[in-house]
């Protein structure tokens, strides 16, 4: 029984090894020479990985550029968060502990909770939106929002 | 042989079976951004603007990655002698420049107001959210069946001064204003 689970593993991992080293090398294809009609029969996959209809995608992204973070004056990321579409973002009490309420089109994202760390970056009430530069949302099952440099 | 010692053997003739088609399906998926960009260089491709000598200007509102894929699309490319120039714009910035406008369905909500005043200029205006073509938009891109697909509102490009060549009405779902054909 152990040689039959060795070698099963082995099996296993040369497989998946070889799967792989399929799928990641053959060279993307040049849609930049592609005929419109080319295109149309492109299967095409959205940022979940998955092939699905773009109007149920589980994710969609948003990027606030650090020009926008300055033109619009933008002080905190909650000030990013209260400016996207869908969001609504509520505070109570003090606000320098980040007791807050995140809504997406109706529903809780997070609930009147002090540490917003368990979802967002640490500290992030009190993280400057210009310092973040670039911020990044994913809407989705996944939702998250997440400052990169 | 036992079950438990002929299981690898089974195993491992299933894998050599199912193997080739899971690989060339991972493998022959593209992403959505690629095939946008690549969308958008064809439609520029067949529409017609006032003459200008300046370049032509490809705008990308809210999805950078449209973007960056554009950008390598169009590299070294020129369309009736036009260089061809991508900029990523935020939805509040001035579009008047813009000969072909990507606005991404997370954008189209804070760019509504812009674009009814940009419906008379010869602006092509692309989205990939749903219903843009009935809302003032030009050009829709839809995904079904995995494929991508277009809808043009023929209404609004006239309306824009922009001419669309025949074959790319031919491919596309026609959409007027508030009717469908």
């Amino acid at each position: 029984v152990k040689t039959a689970a060795r070698v099963l593993l082995l099996t296993l991992g040369a497989w998946s090894a070889s799967f792989i080293a399929r799928a990641q090398t053959k060279a993307p294809p040049d849609l930049g020479s592609a005929t419109i009609e080319d295109l149309m029969n492109v299967l095409v996959t959205t940022a979940s990985r998955g092939p699905e209809g773009i109007g149920s995608a589980p994710a969609r992204v948003q990027v606030v550029t650090a020009a926008q973070i300055e033109r619009r004056g933008y002080r905190s990321l909650l000030d990013v968060l209260k400016d996207l579409p869908d969001f609504k973002v509520d505070l109570f009490g003090d606000p320098d502990y980040a007791n807050a309420t995140l809504m997406l089109s109706g529903q809780f994202l997070y609930d009147h909770q002090p540490d917003l760390s368990r979802f967002y970056p640490s500290d992030f009430h009190g993280m400057e939106a210009q310092r973040t530069g670039v911020f990044n949302t994913i809407f989705g099952p996944m939702t998250s929002s997440r400052p990169s440099s | 042989m036992t079950p438990v010692a002929r299981l690898p053997a089974v195993v491992l003739i299933a894998m050599l079976i199912a193997m080739p088609g899971l690989a060339r399906a991972a493998a022959d998926l593209t992403s959505d951004t690629q095939v946008k960009a690549a969308f958008l260089y064809n439609f520029a491709k067949f529409a017609e603007w006032p003459a200008s000598a300046r370049p032509l200007t490809m705008c990308i509102v809210g999805d950078t990655r449209v973007a960056t894929e554009l950008v390598k699309t169009v590299r070294d490319k020129r369309l009736d002698g036009r260089v061809l120039e991508v900029k990523g714009i935020g939805s509040d910035e001035p579009m008047l420049t813009c000969d072909v406008l990507f606005i991404s369905a997370s954008e189209t909500r804070s760019a509504a107001a812009v674009l009814v005043t940009l419906r008379t200029l010869p602006i092509l205006t692309v989205s990939d959210s749903p219903g843009f073509a009935r809302t003032n938009g030009i050009i829709e891109l839809v995904v079904e069946s995995e494929r991508m697909h277009f809808a043009i509102n023929t209404d609004a490009a006239t309306r824009a001064g922009i001419r669309l060549s025949s074959r790319l009405l031919r491919l596309a779902r026609i959409v007027r204003d508030e009717h469908v054909y």
